[in-house]
């Protein structure tokens, strides 16, 4: 009944400029298409280096031969329709997904030159290289400080002035020292969302990661959270290699260096935000990013 | 589109069908109906619980009461031992009075103290003439009496009813009034208060030949039926005793009846002998015919064995009056305790009982079991005499004053009191007492009138006192928690409720201490560990257990766990602390493969290590078994656990071992670990793997060494586990009740606590697996913690069954009332007692009563219990909603 175009209609979208063809009416099509990576991604040096990755859940193929280098120190959007793969793409890089019994993948990962899915990489160390931030705030159900420094307990540290020290630079690095410095003791679930997932970041980044992987941290959080934990993301820039999946367009063109477009499991389009934003080379990734499709 | 769609929602029907509404309606009605229904049926249950059990607190009451006056004839000074006896018939309605001194046989009617009857004994009584001294065994018609040339011989006294047949009754009978009755030729015809008509017929004959060893005056006699004939006893003025058995054979040649007499004659003691007026003795024998008590005024007691009856040896002499002189003695119903009365209106309760500074040669002692005070306190009277019921630890006491008291020989407890002396009642203080066959009359007489009352002791026996404080029961060496309902006849029940309460609390301690930790564990991973298909069938095998007959699984704890335990007990114990080091040495090996392997078997890891561990840890146990019994228990565990041998060192160190593993795992991850993780950063797999094995033996090593070290403490402050923790072992025991408990309780816990962890969303798992935490810390500080609310109520739930369950309890655990806390000896719960004993108990007895009173314990137990963990787990819900 609705009279506006189905967004996952490709034939309302201009053809691509760059091929002639109709590269997401191809990959509807269950068809191939190379994915369209700038330059300037191949020269950065990378942390994280995703080869030929495939992933299915059961029969289902949920990511389809990504290739892609993740720069190293630099913040990467991941943005695409809904459905298209890239919390699945964020699990994949610290093996979240082999929690999911049905899971099968080929290709390769590699974490600083260490692959990811090798047999002999122990999952536990693997998991302490990075830190996760989940769509939804999900603290654990006891202190706030308990929380921040549960890293460094599952380490076994109790030195107290280690985890001291640990908690106040996380909870500063994360913007929420000052509100919640004279409830650390306080449970951590009677804290605002906003609040509680700025906690999850603080708890990420207390463990030192080498990646940060950032699944849509602002999605639960209204305006002003939001304002907070993008201002943060400027913050961590530089510091830490953060891999951050967004639906918001302004979020990523704000605060990422680098940008990938998905869809369908398949990358599309992969480069600086700034061209991704500006001068795209697919007309597809175009249209998203501009809100005429997506 | 459509054209003729249309959003307004204009179309749409605005009204709800009637049958919606009635549908509604009719759930609504059905469901608070139901609700209601059920708070109603549980609150029903305990109130009917209530109602039963609650009648055993009724204080006991006397009814009115009727007097008849009889001649003042005869009988000796006020003070002499009224030569009378005096009794009710079966129905109650009728007593009975034989006053050997007047000679006179009465019939009193009970309802208004008419006297029915009152004849001469004339040519009935022609042997009873002249008598000093009488005595008819409570409950039967064998009497003695004693004379005063000091013979005396066995009679036959008291009255017999028998109900009429209806085609029996004579005329004139009909006639009579309900409650009313007749003389005849041989007593007298009653119409009872239920209208049945009971012939009563006295009787009063001297039975066999006197007995003539004695030379004095008869002062007191007794008599004891045994199978075989009479034992009779009888002392003179001049303190001389006579005991003697008459056994009565018919010689099969001339139909001859002979009545042998075998028996001796004790002299009287040389300082008795000179007073022996003064210090009249009270002669009681014991009902079993075993002990001759020998009383005298002035409180010195003498207890003879006569098991032998012709050689009377004398066990020990005893102080029975506590300075007072004595004035009434009687043998309470069960013929093993006597009631001493005294001149200071004091009685004591005596019986022999082993004692270990008991100088008889039987070792046992005359103890003074229970005291009653003085009726007032202020102006204690003289004691005048007691009465023993004839059907219960019940007795009667009179003193000076006139107050007559029932008082309860088991439960030390004065069940009623009533004054006898007033102008409608007696004129002098009771010098006989009697109580009704059916225990709801109680007589009074004082020579010139007999008073009656009817009462209703209610359930003496049972108070707060006999049920939940120790209670020192006949021959029994001290006061005690006891539950001891069926026996013999006369056998006093105990009814003390505590070590039915303390083998629930046990049954349920021990069970869940086995059972909570592996369900949870077993929860925790087959939540978190087992592979969704895996875990997809075998919980519901377990789920299946949980539907196990508690009969079944009774019967296989009691009938084949329990012989096999006992038979490689030092196995067993062993493997509790075998296996799960075995496991433990496992998972640290497996540190120890080469990482390529490890990595690839990594989700085998759990079924290879339990898989190879368990059977190597069986055999580990059964073969350190012998070296564990030699180190520890001196060779042979059972002969230990009997207190025969060895130390109390061994039981001590068993005991210690889970704590001092505890605080070697405590010591470890906060000293040694933290040192270890500084300098171990950079070494191999291998290397870390295995100096954190080393840590291990280590830890082992430190674990035992506390263990020892703090049972030799123990040991050397004489401090011994058997007698509390540990003890002789029996075949069924807590362990074995455990054990089989834990196949109904497991199940129940595990398939709770696994939904409750299950159900903890899986972003907190994911959070903390994603944070770099091992599974398993992820399970014990995340999803644990987030399902404590569940896990709670599981453990609850478990709880619930176990302290109701019945039948496991009933086959494994022996149902021996032993309290004691040993994991080893057997114990009777309360659901137990209420489902072994309530079939045999008749119904509105105090058994019965009390059973239910158990019933009701259990119901309130499980309804506390439910209450606190609904509160508790209110609170850790309140939490867990805010995930
Ligand atoms: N556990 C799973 N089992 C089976 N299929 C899954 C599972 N998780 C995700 N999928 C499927 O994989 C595809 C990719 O899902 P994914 O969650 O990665 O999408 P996404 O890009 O993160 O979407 P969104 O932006 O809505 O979060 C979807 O089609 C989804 O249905
Ligand atoms: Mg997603």
């Amino acid at each position: 009944m609705s009279t506006s175009p189905s967004p996952a209609d490709p034939r309302q979208l201009p053809s691509s400029a760059g091929s002639g063809t109709d590269r997401l009416a191809v990959v509807a099509a269950g068809g191939q298409v190379e994915p369209e990576v700038h330059e300037r991604v191949r020269q950065t040096p990378a942390v994280l280096e995703i080869d030929r990755f495939n992933l299915w859940y059961g029969t289902k193929q949920a990511l389809h031969s990504i290739t892609m280098p993740i720069p190293h120190g630099k913040v990467t959007a991941l943005v695409g329709p809904s459905g298209c793969g890239k919390s699945t793409l964020l699990r994949s890089v610290n093996r979240l997904n082999d929690l999911v019994p049905s899971v099968r993948i080929t290709g390769e990962m590699r974490l600083n030159g260490d692959p990811i899915y090798d047999q002999r990489m122990d999952v536990i160390e693997l998991r302490k290289r990075m830190g996760m931030v989940f769509q939804r705030p999900n603290p654990f159900p006891m202190s706030i400080y308990e929380n921040v420094v549960y890293a460094l307990r599952i380490d076994g540290e109790s030195r107290r002035a280690v985890l001291d020290e640990v908690c106040e630079r996380s909870l500063r690095g994360a913007a929420l020292w000052d509100e919640v410095k004279d409830r650390l003791g306080e449970s951590a679930l009677g804290l605002s969302g906003g609040q509680q997932q700025r906690l999850c970041i603080a708890r990420a980044i207390a463990a030192e990661p080498e990646v940060l992987l950032l699944d849509e941290p602002c999605s639960a959080l209204d305006p002003i959270a939001t304002g907070k934990v993008e201002d943060l993301i400027q913050e961590l820039r530089g510091l830490y290699s953060v891999l951050i999946v967004t639906h918001n367009m302004q979020q990523a063109s704000r605060s990422s260096d680098y940008t990938a477009f998905m869809y369908l499991g398949r990358l599309i389009e992969y480069g600086p935000t700034t061209d991704i934003f500006t001068k795209p080379v697919l007309r597809e990734t175009e249209a998203y990013v501009t809100g005429r499709f997506g | 589109m459509n054209p003729d769609a249309s959003f307004t929602g204009r179309a749409r029907r605005r009204t709800t069908r009637p049958g919606v509404r009635f549908g509604d309606t009719l759930a609504r009605a059905v469901i608070t109906l139901g609700g209601i229904g059920t708070i109603a049926a549980v609150l029903l249950m305990g109130v009917f619980l209530l109602a039963v059990a609650l009648p055993l607190f009724r204080s006991a009451s006397i009814g009115g009461h009727a007097t008849t006056s009889l001649d003042a004839v005869g009988g000796g000074g006020a003070d002499a031992p009224a030569v009378m006896a005096l009794g009710t018939d079966d129905t109650g309605e009728i007593a009975w009075n034989l006053d050997l001194a007047a000679g006179r046989m009465r019939l009193l009617d009970l309802a208004d103290g008419a006297v029915v009857l009152d004849r001469p004994l004339g040519e009935a009584g022609s042997g009873l003439d002249g008598a000093t001294a009488l005595r008819v065994h409570p409950g039967s018609t064998l009497a003695v009496v004693g004379f005063a040339d000091g013979a005396f011989r066995t009679a036959t006294v008291g009255v017999e009813s028998t109900f009429i047949p209806e085609a029996e009754i004579a005329a004139d009978a009909r006639a009579i009034a309900v409650g009313k009755a007749l003389p005849d030729a041989n007593g007298a015809v009653l119409r009872s208060a239920v209208d049945r008509w009971a012939r009563i017929r006295v009787v009063t004959a001297a039975a066999g030949e006197p007995a003539r060893e004695l030379s004095g005056r008869i002062v007191d006699v007794d008599v004891t039926p045994l199978t075989g004939g009479p034992l009779v006893a009888a002392v003179d003025g001049t303190g001389a005793i006579r005991v003697e058995r008459r056994s009565t054979k018919r010689n099969m040649l001339t139909g001859k009846e002979v009545t042998k007499r075998d028996g001796a004659t004790i002299p009287a003691e040389a300082e008795v002998a000179g007073a022996a007026a003064a210090k009249a003795i009270h002669l009681r024998l014991s009902e079993l015919g075993d002990q001759l008590w020998a009383i005298s005024a002035d409180g010195r007691g003498r207890r003879y064995s006569i098991r032998e009856v012709d050689k009377p040896v004398l066990m020990e002499s005893f102080d029975a009056g506590g300075g007072a002189d004595v004035t009434a003695v009687v043998r309470v119903f069960g013929g093993n305790a006597l009631a001493v009365g005294d001149a200071a209106g004091v009685v004591r309760v005596f019986f022999t009982s082993r004692q270990a500074d008991a100088t008889a040669e039987d070792g046992l002692a005359v103890v003074a079991a229970k005291t009653f005070p003085a009726a007032d306190a202020a102006r204690p009277e003289r004691v005048t005499t007691l009465a023993a019921s004839p059907r219960s630890r019940l007795f009667a006491a009179a003193d000076a004053a006139g107050t007559v008291r029932l008082l309860h020989s088991t439960a030390g407890t004065t069940v009623l009191s009533v004054n006898a002396v007033a102008a409608d009642r007696l004129a002098g203080a009771p010098r006989l007492l009697a109580m009704g066959a059916r225990e709801t009359t109680l007589l009074a007489a004082d020579g010139r009138g007999i008073v009656s009352w009817g009462f209703d002791a209610g359930y003496p026996e049972i108070s707060p006192g006999t049920l939940f404080r120790p209670v020192w029961y006949e021959n029994y060496p001290g006061a005690v928690h006891a539950w001891e309902t069926t026996g013999h006849q006369t056998f006093e029940s105990k009814f003390g409720f505590i070590p039915l309460v303390v083998g629930t609390i046990k049954a349920t301690l021990y069970a869940m201490l086995f059972a909570t930790p592996v369900a949870i564990l077993a929860a925790i991973f087959s939540s978190q560990f087992l592979h969704p298909s895996w875990r997809s069938r075998i919980k519901p095998v377990i789920e299946m257990m949980a539907s196990l007959p508690s009969v079944v699984l009774g019967f296989m704890a009691g009938l084949v766990i329990a012989p096999l335990v006992e038979r490689g007990l030092a196995p067993v114990i062993a493997g509790f602390f075998v296996v799960p080091l075995t496991l433990l040495l496992g998972a640290h090996l497996w540190q120890l493969l080469p990482t390529g392997a490890r990595m690839r078997l990594a989700a085998w890891r759990l079924p290879i290590i339990g898989c190879l561990g368990l059977p190597v840890g069986c055999l580990a146990s059964v073969t350190s078994a012998p070296l564990l019994e030699r180190l520890l228990f001196g060779g042979d565990l059972r002969a230990w656990l009997d207190g025969r041998g060895g130390s109390g060192l061994g039981g001590w160190v068993l005991a210690f071992l889970p704590v001092a593993a505890i605080a070697a795992t405590m010591i470890c991850s906060r000293l040694v670990n933290p040192w270890l993780r500084g300098v171990s950063i950079g070494w191999p797999p291998r290397r870390a793997a295995l100096v954190s094995l080393a840590v291990f033996g280590g830890g082992v090593v430190l674990t035992v060494a506390l263990a020892v070290a703090a049972a030799t403490f123990l040991d050397a402050i004489r401090l011994d586990a058997r007698g509390g923790l540990l003890g002789s072992y029996v075949q069924r025991n807590a362990m074995i009740v455990a054990f089989g408990m834990s196949f109904a309780v497991i199940p129940l816990i595990f398939t709770i606590a696994d939904d409750a962890l299950s159900s903890v969303p899986d972003h907190l798992r994911s959070a903390s697996l994603g944070a770099g935490a091992t599974p398993w810390q992820t399970a014990i500080r995340v999803i644990l913690p987030a399902a404590t609310s569940g896990i709670f109520s599981a453990v609850m739930i478990g709880l619930g069954r176990a302290v109701g369950e019945t039948m496991i309890v009933l086959m494994a655990a022996g149902n021996t009332p032993i309290m004691d806390w040993s994991l080893f000896s057997g114990f009777q719960t309360l659901s137990a007692a209420i489902a072994t004993e309530l079939p045999e108990a008749a119904r509105g007895s105090s058994h019965y009563r009390v059973l239910f009173l158990a019933a009701l314990t259990l119901f309130s137990l499980t309804f506390v219990l439910n209450t606190v963990a609904e509160i508790i787990r209110e609170r850790f819900r309140r939490r867990s909603h805010e995930l």
